[in-house]
């Protein structure tokens, strides 16, 4: 994605939370923040499905089989608040954080998925939004490393 | 073989350890045990948080509730809910399932300050609280053994590795020490062997050479001695004493014609030996053997009958004196050893193979026709001394790259096949110029190439002729060679005589004239 795509993007979804007003924050899904621009995004539901959708199927050690994992890129999602570089802190809902590297979305195909073969996560599965990264396609990802990276219940990224 | 099996050994039982540690170090399930049993106790904790009338909200309560429900979940899927259902023989998780389904509609429909319902619902979950807390350190220290098992299995598999790597370095090490040694002894060998090779072609050159002298020198006095015999035996008028000067001059020309087989078989064994391949008249062939061998055959009471059979061709290209040698030997054989008395010799021609048929019919006593080839007979207690000309005459036809095969006729005779390749040809009719200064050389010349098909053409017709015969030894020799390579472009000159400049000729054939070699040329330039 162009830097000028990105900004446009990050000034229509900026727009598009202006207008929602109190109600979108009461809604959020995930709040996406770069410190080091100090954008803040926050997300409805309605706004994640409004991005681009990816679908990766792939294996790991949380599933019985191939699995169809969908919505959208991390790194789409991380051109909403402009990050080029750093540190991505993963939050989830049990305030439980990891820390991936900002190349990570670069060089894969990371999906914030908020689906599993067509079925919508639910909190009490690994909703409402499950990292997962393309094991099945890169060997090199079948490491302990990126297992605990597959953070479930995501409600906020941070750019450090 | 041991060093190959040992490495592959090796190998494979360190890739099985590297796949068993792979599997191990994948999803800590510790981490995922400790997660539940934290939730648990968070979850416990907002109840609590609530009751005492604080921050905590309903909200809080279920979204703690939902977490712990997923981390329920975790147990039920995947290869990490397998790992760590494993551990949990007492099913304390599915217990904590049942609890959480049972309580599900008092969490969602719990409102602020019930403190009632949020007693109830933790006195529910209390108990599992510690169960959880067993089920963690159960899994924490199985895992840690089972990284224990790894870890000396690791060590026992880079052991056996080493051990495995140290043989077969010993091995090959011992395997290369051994090949280079060996090859060093090979080496020495063949270096041996060659001296030898060596050593034995030299005494076989120096035999060779000694063959060659001695039978060169001891031809010289026998000549002598015959000679002398031929004077001895024109003088002698007693009958009985001409006889036994014959018997004498028979043994004298013998053991010649052996002293000249034996020169024969020296020169076949220099390795400068080689063909003479030119064209000859097959005819020539035909009327040689009867002239060179007509005495021996009379003198052994045989006859011979030397003819063609078939379209034997006119003109033949091979070593024609081999050829002769060599039927001249078998014949010769036949007529002084096997008692031959009747002889007949036939040359025929086919696909070119110049094809001799030798029929013997001998008497027989005290020779066979296996000793031909100098093979042993035991059983008559004889050898085949006497085959020298034989061996001469197989080996001849060996070297013009033809067969020889003994058989016998259906009327019982000798057979002897000699299949020689020789090169059929056509002659043509050479125009032959006689350049003389006198009538005899004329001659001279015309007899030397008598037989051959040449066309004599005088002076007129000289811009047509392929041979000039030029007599040499005038005053501007130079001038008149270049005048008539004016006048006959295509001829070839011979000089014949000494001429001043040689180089300027095609040929030379020096005075006195000699006629074979002249004759050869011309048959040269003929084919």
């Amino acid at each position: 994605m162009t830097r000028l795509n990105k900004l446009t993007m990050l000034l229509s979804m900026i727009a598009g939370i202006a207008v929602s007003g109190a109600a979108q924050a009461q809604d959020a899904m995930l709040t996406v923040v770069n410190s080091v621009n100090g954008t803040e995004v926050v997300l409805s539901e309605e706004d994640v499905i409004a991005l681009a959708q990816a679908t990766v199927n792939t294996e790991n050690e949380f599933v019985d089989a191939m699995t169809a994992f969908e919505g959208p890129l991390g790194r789409d999602v991380l051109a909403l608040v402009g990050a080029e570089g750093g540190t991505v802190v993963l939050t989830a809902v049990n305030d439980y954080a990891v820390e991936v590297p900002y190349e990570d979305f670069m060089n894969y195909d990371v999906v914030f998925a908020m689906s599993a073969d067509g079925e919508r996560f639910s909190r009490r599965d690994k909703g409402p939004i499950w990292v997962v990264y393309p094991m099945s396609d890169h060997s090199e990802l079948q490491d302990p490393v990126y297992n605990a990276r597959l953070i479930w219940q995501l409600v906020k990224v941070e750019v450090k | 073989m041991v060093a190959i099996v040992l490495s592959v050994s090796g190998f494979l039982t360190f890739k099985d350890n590297l796949e068993a540690m792979r599997r191990a170090s994948q999803e800590n399930i510790s981490w995922s045990a400790t997660q539940l049993e934290r939730e648990l106790t968070r979850f416990l904790d907002s109840l609590g948080t609530s009751r005492a009338g604080t921050a905590s909200s309903t909200v809080d309560i279920n979204q703690r509730f939902d977490v712990l429900w997923s981390r329920v979940a975790v147990f039920q899927r995947g290869a990490v809910g397998a790992r760590l259902r494993a551990y949990d023989s007492e099913h304390v998780v599915e217990r904590l399932f049942d609890e959480l389904k049972r309580n599900e509609v008092a969490v969602v429909s719990i409102k602020s300050f019930d403190f009632t319902s949020m007693a109830n619902i933790s006195a529910a979950f209390y108990p599992l609280s510690e169960q959880l807390n067993d089920l963690s350190r159960r899994i924490t220290v199985g895992e840690e053994q089972k990284a224990a098992e790894i870890r000396a299995q690791m060590r026992s598999s880079a052991n056996f590795a080493l051990y495995a790597s140290i043989i077969t370095v010993v091995m090959i090490t011992g395997a290369m020490v051994y090949f280079v040694l060996e090859g060093r002894r090979f080496r020495k060998l063949a270096n041996e062997n060659e001296i030898l090779a060596e050593n034995f072609k030299m005494a076989s050159e120096v035999k060779s050479r000694f063959l060659t002298m001695m039978s060169h020198e001891l031809r010289t006095p026998m000549n002598g001695v015959l000679g002398l015999l031929a004077l001895a035996r024109a003088n002698e008028e007693d009958s009985e004493q001409k006889d036994r000067l014959d018997q004498v001059d028979r043994s004298a020309n013998r053991m010649l014609g052996m002293l000249t087989d034996i020169l024969d078989f020296a020169a076949l064994e220099n390795a400068q030996f080689a063909l003479t391949k030119k064209p000859f008249f097959s005819n020539e062939l035909l009327l040689a053997l009867p002239e060179l061998l007509g005495p021996v055959a009379t003198q052994a009471e045989a006859r011979l009958h030397v003819a063609a059979e078939g379209d034997l061709p006119v003109m033949l290209c091979g070593d024609a004196t081999r050829l002769r040698r060599t039927f001249a030997l078998m014949i010769t054989y036949f007529l002084e050893t096997a008692g031959a008395r009747d002889i007949g010799l036939k040359l025929s021609y086919s696909d070119g193979v110049l094809q001799a048929r030798i029929e013997v019919d001998y008497i027989g006593a005290g020779w066979s026709p296996d000793l031909l080839f100098g093979e042993r007979n035991d059983s008559k207690d004889s050898f085949a001394a006497e085959a020298l000309g034989p061996s001469v005459a197989r080996v001849l036809v060996k070297k013009m790259e033809g067969t020889i095969e003994l058989g016998t006729t259906e009327d019982g005779k000798i057979l002897l096949r000699v299949d020689v390749p020789v090169t059929a040809m056509t002659p043509k009719q050479l125009k032959v110029q006689l350049s003389m200064q006198s009538t005899p050389m004329e001659m001279v010349c015309k007899s030397s190439v008598a037989g051959l098909p040449i066309d004599f053409i005088g002076v007129e017709n000289a811009k047509h002729a392929e041979v000039i015969l030029l007599e040499t030894g005038f005053e501007d020799e130079a001038g008149h060679l270049a005048k008539i390579r004016t006048h006959s472009p295509l001829a070839q000159v011979f000089g014949i005589g000494r001429p001043k400049k040689p180089e300027l000729f095609d040929f030379v054939a020096e005075m006195p004239l000699q006629a074979e070699q002249l004759r050869n040329k011309v048959l040269e330039t003929l084919g």
